[in-house]
């Protein structure tokens, strides 16, 4: 049996009308319409263009939840094998509505999607939230050239062939995926360091990074008068590790209480990071996370206070995601309790 | 020159004497149990596990490829003898085909290999004949001595193996020159780092700690004896077991490529030190090294996750300072879902990276029949021989620093 198709296309492309039906709700129609046709011509026997999903480009971008609630109980409806969008070329609301369609079949009803757009359509953006979209030209000129691009790799993911950016020409998604290698890493090394010496072109692997670059915190005014929390990644729990916190790759973070605490005590405390030799921080956890001294500055009035907890994970081949996540989430509840100033301990 | 006689393992099988015929290897269990013998060892059971048998090692300390002397000389000096430098004469090797040990070892971390399944297609050792010794240590054994007992048990029982083939006429011989005759050709050399952070985490250079060393050249003879042995039971997968040092798959091709399209250059140990200081004095050293060998271009590879990347970035920058070029192979942290950036840091001058795949992707090994190594996992509750879905990392040698692996990361 052939592959199932649905294609979405805007109220212009339909035939519908131009800007003075731009604001029509998403409906379905039986069968191919507009470009769907050429489709349809393409796919010779592989497949059937079973419906048209149409919605103005107005009511797209001014109603998105709307119309993506729509357009998903419509696509549910029909239960297609792949969903086919625009091509949408420079038209940035179709190519909005396009890279979305594509998005929300593939995230959430599962269905392989993919959307022809020109890449600098801001649609595209859709790719990164890890949509398949298809680059073409900026005018409909070039719908013969889009067409069965979008096509060809509209079956590849329906049939659950292997595609990659760089063989099916579809814009990064920013995804990384283990393969089996062609060829040992040691080849490979040596033939792009033989290009490299040589001055020929040659294509780094692995994608080199941009980073976020974090502004630090203004200045705290008077330390006098702060609360100062302290945090490590150097995995200091209490003893047993309650609340199992892994040793490498940690997933998850944990806060405990020194208010009551001077100084921690050795045994009652110890690290369960994977990555250092821990002798040293368990003979004196104080070296790891420094709460004698800060008693001592808080005594002193050197700092206004010590926050009532601190907070501890594993920084051991931890993602920069995951650790981006804890950090979300501590410097809110820090921010919550009134912290001005924080002692991160790194090992 | 050195020659390697290359003896093909195709089975192996316990007997009375030790023997090598047509590929069979026949082990005497009381022999290598004589040979691993120690007042701190408490028990060394030995099991052969074959490529496709259901079978599943856990808590594996390292691996070794025999090997041993055919005239003068001996292997893994430093260890079974005086350090003196070697990489000449002949030397048996005993290919497809590993011993492995396996033990408890506090602050080891969990490595594992599955002989079939997916674990297989992406474990190195899994396409070998393995033959584990599974150690157990005397009650109270200080860890650190235990540690270099076995080390030690492992180097003369992976000896005694190779010293079987002595005699035996081999299924291959190549020839290993201390230096290249190549001439007109581009020269290559290898920048090798070696993690070298205190016990349980270091490399032995003639079995002493690498994190004694600055940069030094060595002979790939010398490498291919034994000079280098792995100490490091951190990242199993980031870490270059001796196994590796003793197969290391770009010194096999700079050295099968050399007259061909390049000329070998030769190689430079490297320690991964643990301040900041120390890694730009060794990165710049290296660098200069290899300025002074007058290399045009230099393949750098890692041991060990973090940390060790910035030595990886900052021999990049020296070397290209200097006018060598270099590629990095280099395991991608992308996060379960591919989606995070893959890098930990960078240079601008780091620029051709080879990736030896996505530490985190997850995989699901199948149920096993055997487990060899014990009855538990550090790393998930549940069945120690059930189908089992854990980040590729545990696996041993997936991802190899050196290249030892089948896995690359692509963007998808």
């Amino acid at each position: 049996m052939g592959l199932r198709i649905v294609h979405y296309i805007n109220q212009f492309f339909a035939g519908i009308g131009g800007e003075e039906k731009a604001d029509l709700p998403p409906e379905l129609r039986s069968g191919p319409l507009g470009p769907g046709r050429l489709i349809q011509s393409l796919l010779e026997g592989r497949g059937e263009v079973v419906a048209t999903l149409i919605c103005g480009d107005t009511y797209f971008a001014e109603h998105q939840e709307e119309a993506c609630r729509h357009s998903a109980e419509l696509l549910l409806t029909v239960k297609p094998d792949l969903l086919l969008a625009g091509p949408a070329f420079a038209s940035g609301r179709y190519g909005l509505a396009c890279g979305e369609v594509a998005r929300l079949a593939l995230h959430e009803l599962k269905i392989p999607a993919v959307a022809a757009m020109h890449p600098e359509n801001p649609g595209a953006q859709a790719a990164v939230a890890g949509a398949h979209i298809v680059p073409c030209g900026s005018s409909a000129a070039s719908m013969k050239e889009a067409v069965p691009r979008l096509l060809a790799l509209g079956i590849k993911l329906a049939t659950g062939a292997d595609v990659s950016p760089d063989v099916d020409g579809y814009l990064p998604r920013g995804i990384r995926k283990n393969v089996t290698a062609e060829l040992p890493a040691s080849a490979r090394a040596l033939d792009m360091l033989l290009a490299k010496i040589a001055g020929r072109s040659f294509a780094s692997e692995v994608p080199l990074p941009q980073f976020d670059r974090v502004p630090p915190a203004p200045p705290v005014p008077d330390l006098r008068w702060a609360t100062v929390a302290l945090l490590t990644e150097g995995g200091l729990v209490p003893r047993g590790n309650p609340d199992r916190i892994e040793s490498s790759r940690a997933s998850r973070y944990a806060r405990y209480p020194i208010g009551e605490l001077r100084a921690f005590v050795p045994g009652e405390f110890e690290s369960v990071h994977g990555g250092y030799a821990t002798d040293h921080a368990n003979a004196d956890p104080n070296r790891l996370v420094p709460l004698d001294v800060a008693r001592r500055l808080e005594k002193a009035g050197r700092i206004g206070r010590l926050h009532e907890v601190y907070y501890t994970t594993v920084g051991n081949g931890t993602s920069v995601q995951k650790a981006q996540s804890f950090a979300r989430e501590i410097a809110a509840e820090l921010r919550a309790g009134g912290v001005q100033a924080a002692i991160l301990t790194a090992t | 020159m050195l020659t390697l006689y290359e003896h093909v393992i195709r089975d192996i099988r316990f007997g009375d004497e030790p023997s090598l015929r047509d590929g069979l290897l026949t082990l005497a269990p009381e022999r290598i149990r004589a040979l691993a013998a120690d007042p701190l060892i408490h028990s060394a059971n030995l099991h052969i596990a074959r490529p496709g048998e259901r079978v599943r090692i856990v808590h594996i300390l390292d691996a070794v490829q025999p090997r041993a002397k055919g005239g003068e000389g001996i292997v893994f000096p430093g260890f079974l003898g005086p350090p003196r430098t070697n990489g000449m004469g002949e030397t048996h090797i005993l290919t497809h085909c590993a011993l492995v040990s396996v033990s408890l070892l506090p602050r080891a971390q969990e490595a594992l290999i599955d002989m079939a399944g997916p674990g297989a297609s992406i474990g190195p050792l899994a396409k070998d004949l393995l033959i584990v010794l599974e150690f157990a240590p005397v009650e109270g054994a200080p860890w650190a001595e235990y540690e270099a007992t076995i080390r030690l048990a492992m180097l003369r029982v992976a000896a005694h193996l190779g010293e079987i083939a002595r005699g035996v006429g081999p299924d291959r011989t190549r020839q290993v020159p201390r230096a290249s005759s190549a001439s007109g050709l581009p020269r290559v050399g290898y920048i090798y780092n070696l993690q070298a952070q205190g016990s349980y985490k270091d490399t032995f250079v003639y079995g002493r700690s690498a994190g004694e060393i600055l940069p030094t050249p060595i002979t790939p003879g010398e490498i291919l004896d034994g000079a280098v042995v792995s100490g490091n039971y951190g990242h199993p997968s980031l870490k270059n077991s001796t196994y590796a040092h003793l197969t290391n798959p770009v010194i096999r091709d700079l050295l099968a490529r050399d007259g061909r399209d390049l000329a070998f250059g030769g190689i430079i140990l490297k320690p991964e030190p643990v301040t900041l200081e120390a890694k730009e004095l060794v990165a710049g050293y290296a660098a200069n090294l290899a300025s002074l060998l007058n290399w045009q271009g230099a393949i750098v590879t890692k041991e060990g996750g973090g940390n060790a990347d910035i030595d990886l970035f900052l021999t990049a920058e020296r070397c290209e300072q200097r006018g060598v070029r270099t590629v990095l192979l280099m395991a991608e942290l992308a996060g379960p879902d591919g989606r995070t950036p893959p890098l930990l840091g960078s240079l601008p001058s780091a620029d051709a990276l080879v990736s030896l795949g996505n530490y985190e992707e997850p995989v699901t090994l199948s149920a096993v029949e055997r487990v060899i190594g014990g009855d538990s996992l550090r790393l998930a509750d549940g069945p120690v021989a059930g189908s089992l879905t854990i980040p590729i990392a545990p696996i041993f040698g997936s991802l190899s620093p050196v290249g030892l692996g089948s896995i690359m990361a692509r963007a998808q």
